[in-house]
């Protein structure tokens, strides 16, 4: 199954590619900077955290990685190969994980965040990635900046470019042909406007996936990120995060408070009145079916009634949370500018149906 | 009585040109008297107070035109109630706001509060950026309005900053001009302090309107204010002390005749020491104030000893010209010796290099060279003039009998098993004077500016402010100096980053501002506030794009942006604190030479260089390490000068001894009592125990010249030391309880330096008496066991 996602595509966009200089996996020029121990890591600016099978890790600036084998009680710093900001973070299992950032880099682990290696650096490039998902083991992508993909079906081994091009129409997922679609790839390059900053992926239980970006912008692939749709609902701003609610909805923030769900993978949208005006970065959802959505200046927003409305939870240093996890003891983890930290739901600020 | 000898002709020289002398001693006090009043200045320029020489204050002076003019008042107002969104708050930061904005010397552009147009909100929105001032044209003072400024005090990201965290305070910022615009002269710093409080803050808290709001106001400005305010109370404090002496001498000498001539004596010295300060160029300072009551002190503890001699003769019967020629003889080569030691002690004093104390040192040996001549020579020579009467005699003789009583029981310290015990107390107050003396700790141990009391306006408005605010003021910056344009350069920006965030994780460094992490946020604003942005980019356009918007007002680059100052605040300002600190940086400068990029302290054109520093916790780094590097050779200096001084004088190791090992018991306990009372050993501190043990020598010398005299007539040591302490005793109780209670009155001033001084001068007067009439004739029954009573 993952060779018919990625193959043609990959191989065709790895030809077209302007990075090649960034295949070399010859040691970088910068490669001896390891990341520096420091005892504040934890406090620093924290983009991503992934937890799989109790194992938690957290990336985020001057190549900052610490893993937690307890949940967050004790962490420790691992030595990275990089000092650049790693913005996002993915783990398949409890052991083998990605990390992407700054100067294209990307980083593969394979003993659960404790050492960590190169598989991808291209400082001169001066394009970051902003995230990473992978399928499995073997079948990932790395997203970023101007429509920055990279994609690899040997774990990393071997990451090609990809000329991010989605369709402009939306339409129906099971309507998707493959040979067409590699058609209009082609076809939809030029007007696509496929050099938006590509912000989040995220992977529904249907596996259909979902990108927010730059400039309102949200994509769709229903083939595991072989083919892209454009899906986004009306309105000019970026989004910076998806997250899937109950029963088949997706919920896409941004700018200033923005928020808009889909109940029918991205054909109407429907625009949710919030008392903020933050700008929300990311959401999750958590087991007992809360969403919850984090923003700059401390917001964070919890709906209760899968994503209808909204109740502002203003964190109290009114530090950016860039995104959080829920914990096996339910309890809610969050990361951001001040680092790591732990949700806490005071009086509710306002609701938007107040 | 006639000698021979080079102090007979002395003696002989002076006792028989008697109005020569005095002609001399008016005419050379009339001269220095007129170029004390026509010259002296208060001048308490910050220069002088730190080591300018030091590698630090290079770094400083080098910058200073850039860097050096951050001269920052801030005032904060306290709300009563909750938080400070009420109309009677933001009326009372209007009404502020105004009376800041005009006082003279403020720079007006510069003034930042919520309601100065220059503080503004930003928000990206979806086109672009839109932002507006924080309180708008139509604001009101009622709940809409005040929840608008709320919402935009948080969207322009001045909480911590202008806004006090918890909401409780809002701050005034004013920026200072290094010249008063009226009459383009530099600008008198004292003056901004007062107005700022008679016009601001009074303007405030005696509005009706306005009760309960408080005012806080810190700043370079107002420190130099409030310590010039206290220097000016010093003189009524030497005043108080003068007078309690001029009492306690009275009570003394039973003379108002005798009591003034010691008191005038003294008074020409301090005339000298101003006059000789004026003559040098030196102006008065804060620290130098006190030297004048020093000499004074001094003065008059010589001169009681010479009208305590002087009494004795009158007793036996003498002529008051014999008894005065008889003193001048016995006390000149023993007071010439003291008081030369007391000069050597202040002379080594010259070796911190604070132009300050150095001059100090000097004034103030100046001072003690010249109570050699006013106490030594004119003081015996006015005395030789008095005529007093038989009623007189009989009241001294009447004092002399009551006090012998007590004396002989002192006196049976010098019996073996009295000495024994003392020795033994001694020793033991040697072993605990060495272990908590070496608990003292170098520079400062309390919050707040040290100069002032912890308990003062200046130090509760600091610490409130910094409780409220993210403001500290505890601040070392490290100067980076880079090739020219620095600052659009990755590599040289990268390379402040990184050092900046390792001196952030060193333990005592709460904060750490410098211009990558503002470019780094600017970056996140110009992409749509995304965190994952916050980054310094390697394109250079937009790097340039990340600084341009940051002023040098900032005080983060200058011009050209080639010296970018790492500003870090720390915890607190203690020594550890500091010198941790500072190993820290010198590590990480040296760890780093030649990694990635180059960050070389060499002086290669194209690397970035980085150098110590600057702020008020720079100052005192140097000067803490100027204090540890001078603190051994000058108690060093002062014991061997003393110790060689007394082996000339009585030629005899069992006397040095005698003298030199009180001393340095009372010296050792001076630390102690310095580590119990958390006085840090400073730039104020260290003189005093170099001081201390000048004038404790006095006590030592005087009584141990008296001993020998008896001594060699063949006396025992039992009857020697009660003869000494008939004479010269009686002058060294009461000389250290006058000095003692003088000095103790420096307690109570604000200043929190001359309170430290206070102490330890009272300690160091009292205790070293207690050990030039106890220990050291425990000491002498133990090294002339020949000359120890039978039992």
């Amino acid at each position: 199954m993952k060779s018919a996602l990625f193959i043609y595509t990959m191989v065709v966009s790895a030809c077209l590619c302007a990075f090649s200089a960034a295949l070399a996996k010859d040691e970088p020029a910068f490669g001896d900077r390891w990341s520096e121990p420091a005892r504040l890591a934890s406090q620093d600016l924290l983009l991503s955290i992934d937890g799989v099978s109790g194992g938690l890790v957290v990336v985020g600036a001057r190549g900052h990685i610490l893993f937690s084998g307890d949940q967050g009680v004790a962490w420790t710093q691992s030595s990275v190969p990089t000092r650049a900001t790693l913005t996002g973070v993915d783990f398949v299992t409890l052991d083998i994980g990605w990390a992407v950032g700054h100067d294209s880099i990307i980083l593969h682990t394979d003993d659960g965040g404790e050492t960590w290696s190169l598989q991808n650096h291209d400082p001169a490039a001066e394009t970051p990635f902003l995230d990473v998902w992978f399928a499995d083991e073997q079948n990932g992508l790395a997203i970023g900046a101007y429509g920055l993909m990279l994609a690899t079906s040997d774990g990393g081994e071997n990451w090609q470019q990809v000329l991010f091009a989605p369709e402009t129409e939306a339409g129906p997922a099971d309507d998707e042909d493959e040979e067409d679609e590699e058609g209009a790839w082609w076809e939809s390059e030029s007007e696509s406007g496929g050099d938006f900053h590509l912000n989040d992926i995220m992977e529904t239980r249907d596996r259909h996936l979902f990108i927010a970006a730059e400039a309102g912008n949200i994509y769709r692939s229903d083939d595991l990120g072989a083919s892209w749709l454009t899906v986004s609902p009306d309105y000019q701003g970026s989004f910076f995060g998806v997250v899937e609610a109950g029963v088949g909805r997706v919920i896409a923030v941004g700018l200033r408070g923005h928020l808009y769900y889909t109940d029918d993978l991205g054909v109407n949208w429907v625009s949710v009145e919030l008392p903020t005006e933050a700008t929300l970065n990311s959401g999750i959802r958590l087991i007992d079916g809360t969403i919850l959505v984090t923003g700059l200046g401390g917001a964070v927003l919890v709906s209760q009634d899968n994503g209808e409305s909204f109740e502002l939870h203003t964190q109290e240093n009114r530090k950016g949370v860039q995104t959080a996890l829920q914990l096996d003891d339910g309890s809610v983890m969050l990361v951001g500018e001040a680092g790591i930290g732990m949700l806490k739901l005071g009086v509710a600020e306002g609701r938007n149906d107040d | 009585m006639t000698e021979r000898g080079p102090i007979a002709a002395v003696e002989n020289f002076i006792f028989g040109r008697r109005p020569l002398v005095i002609a001399f001693f008016v005419i050379a006090t009339a001269l220095m008297l007129f170029s004390a009043v026509t010259r002296l200045a208060i001048d308490a320029g910050f220069d002088k107070m730190v080591p300018m020489k030091h590698d630090y204050m290079r770094t400083y002076s080098e910058h200073r035109q850039e860097f050096g003019g951050a001269n920052r008042v801030l005032i904060a107002l306290v709300a009563d109630e909750e938080d400070i969104f009420t109309g009677t708050f933001f009326e009372a930061l209007r009404v502020a706001t105004d009376e800041v904005f005009f006082i003279t010397g403020v720079d007006r552009a510069a003034v930042q509060s919520l309601w100065t147009p220059n503080v503004r909100y930003t928000e990206v929105v979806e086109d672009g950026v839109q932002g507006g001032p924080v309180i708008p044209s139509d604001y009101s003072p009622d709940a809409i309005g005040l929840a608008k400024v709320r919402e935009n005090v948080l969207k322009a990201g001045v909480v911590g900053r202008l806004v006090a965290n918890d909401f409780s305070a809002a701050i005034i910022s004013a920026q200072l001009l290094e010249t008063n615009p009226e009459t383009g002269k530099e600008l008198d710093l004292v003056r901004v302090s007062h107005d700022l409080d008679d016009k601001v803050r009074a303007r405030i808290l005696e509005d009706p309107e306005f009760a309960g709001i408080e005012v806080n106001i810190i700043g370079f400005a107002k420190v130099v204010g409030d310590i010039s305010d206290g220097t000016s109370r010093v003189l009524l404090f030497f005043l108080v002390a003068a007078l309690i002496t001029a009492v306690l001498v009275y009570l003394y000498c039973q003379s108002i005749k005798i009591t003034l001539i010691p008191l005038f004596c003294s008074l020409i010295a301090v005339i000298w020491q101003l006059g000789s300060l004026t003559l040098l160029g030196y102006g008065i300072d804060p620290m130098g104030i006190l030297v004048p009551f020093l000499v004074f002190a001094i003065g008059v503890s010589h001169g009681v000893q010479m009208i305590s001699s002087v009494g004795s003769e009158l007793i036996s019967g003498a002529s008051c010209r014999d008894a005065a020629q008889r003193s001048f003889r016995r006390l000149l080569v023993p007071g010439g010796i003291a008081l030369a030691s007391d000069t050597i002690g202040f002379i080594t004093i010259l070796l911190i290099p604070v132009r300050v104390i150095q001059e100090m040192a000097i004034t103030a040996s100046l001072g003690v060279a010249a109570i050699i001549l006013t106490n030594l020579i004119l003081l015996p020579v006015l005395i030789s003039y008095l005529d007093l009467g038989d009623d007189y005699r009989a009241r001294l003789r009447q004092r002399s009998e009551r006090l012998r009583g007590n004396w002989s029981r002192l006196a049976g310290i010098t019996d073996r098993k009295p000495a024994a015990i003392m020795l033994a107390i001694a020793a033991i107050l040697f072993v605990f004077g060495y272990w908590k003396g070496s608990e003292v700790k170098i520079g400062d141990i309390h919050k707040g500016v040290p100069e002032l009391r912890a308990e003062s306006t200046y130090n509760l408005d600091s610490a409130s402010i910094t409780d409220r605010f993210s403001i500290g003021v505890d601040i070392i910056t490290i100067i980076v100096e880079t090739p020219s344009q620095g600052c659009i350069q990755y590599e040289v920006m990268n390379a402040i980053d990184e050092f900046s965030w390792h001196m952030r994780n060193v333990e005592g460094v709460q904060g750490v501002v410098a211009l990558p992490m503002i470019s780094k946020i600017i970056n996140t604003g110009w992409n749509e506030g995304n965190l994952k942005w916050r980054v310094l980019s390697r394109n250079e356009a937009i790097l340039v794009q990340s600084v341009a918007y940051v002023e040098t007002s900032t005080g983060l680059l200058n011009r050209d942006c080639d010296v970018m100052p790492v500003m870090m605040f720390t915890s607190d300002h203690k020594a550890e604190t500091i010198e941790n600190i500072i190993a820290e940086f010198k590590a990480y400068v040296v760890a780093n030479p030649t990694d990635g990029v180059s960050i070389r302290l060499a002086n290669d054109d194209d690397d970035v260089k980085f150098r110590l520093a600057t702020g008020n916790v720079g100052v005192m780094a140097a000067t803490n390490e100027e204090v540890s590097a001078a603190q051994f050779p000058i108690l060093m200096g002062v014991f061997a000068a003393i110790i060689l001084l007394c082996w000339a004088t009585f030629r005899s190791v069992r006397a040095v001894l005698c003298i030199v090992v009180p001393l340095g018991l009372v010296s050792l306990l001076a630390y102690a009592l310095m580590a119990f009372l958390e006085i840090g050993l400073k730039v104020n501190t260290l003189p005093v125990v170099a001081l201390g043990v000048g004038v404790g020598v006095d006590y030592g010398i005087y009584i141990f010249s008296r001993l020998q005299e008896y001594l060699r007539r063949g006396e025992t040591l039992h009857a020697a030391f009660l003869e000494t302490l008939s004479v010269t005793g009686n002058g060294v109780v009461f000389t250290a309880v006058t000095l003692g209670i003088g000095v103790a009155t420096w307690i109570f001033s604000p200043l929190k330096f001359q309170a430290d001084m206070g102490i330890l001068l009272t300690f160091m007067f009292l205790v070293n008496m207690l050990g030039a009439i106890f220990l050291l004739p425990a000491m002498a029954a133990w090294l002339f066991p020949e000359n120890r009573r039978e039992s």
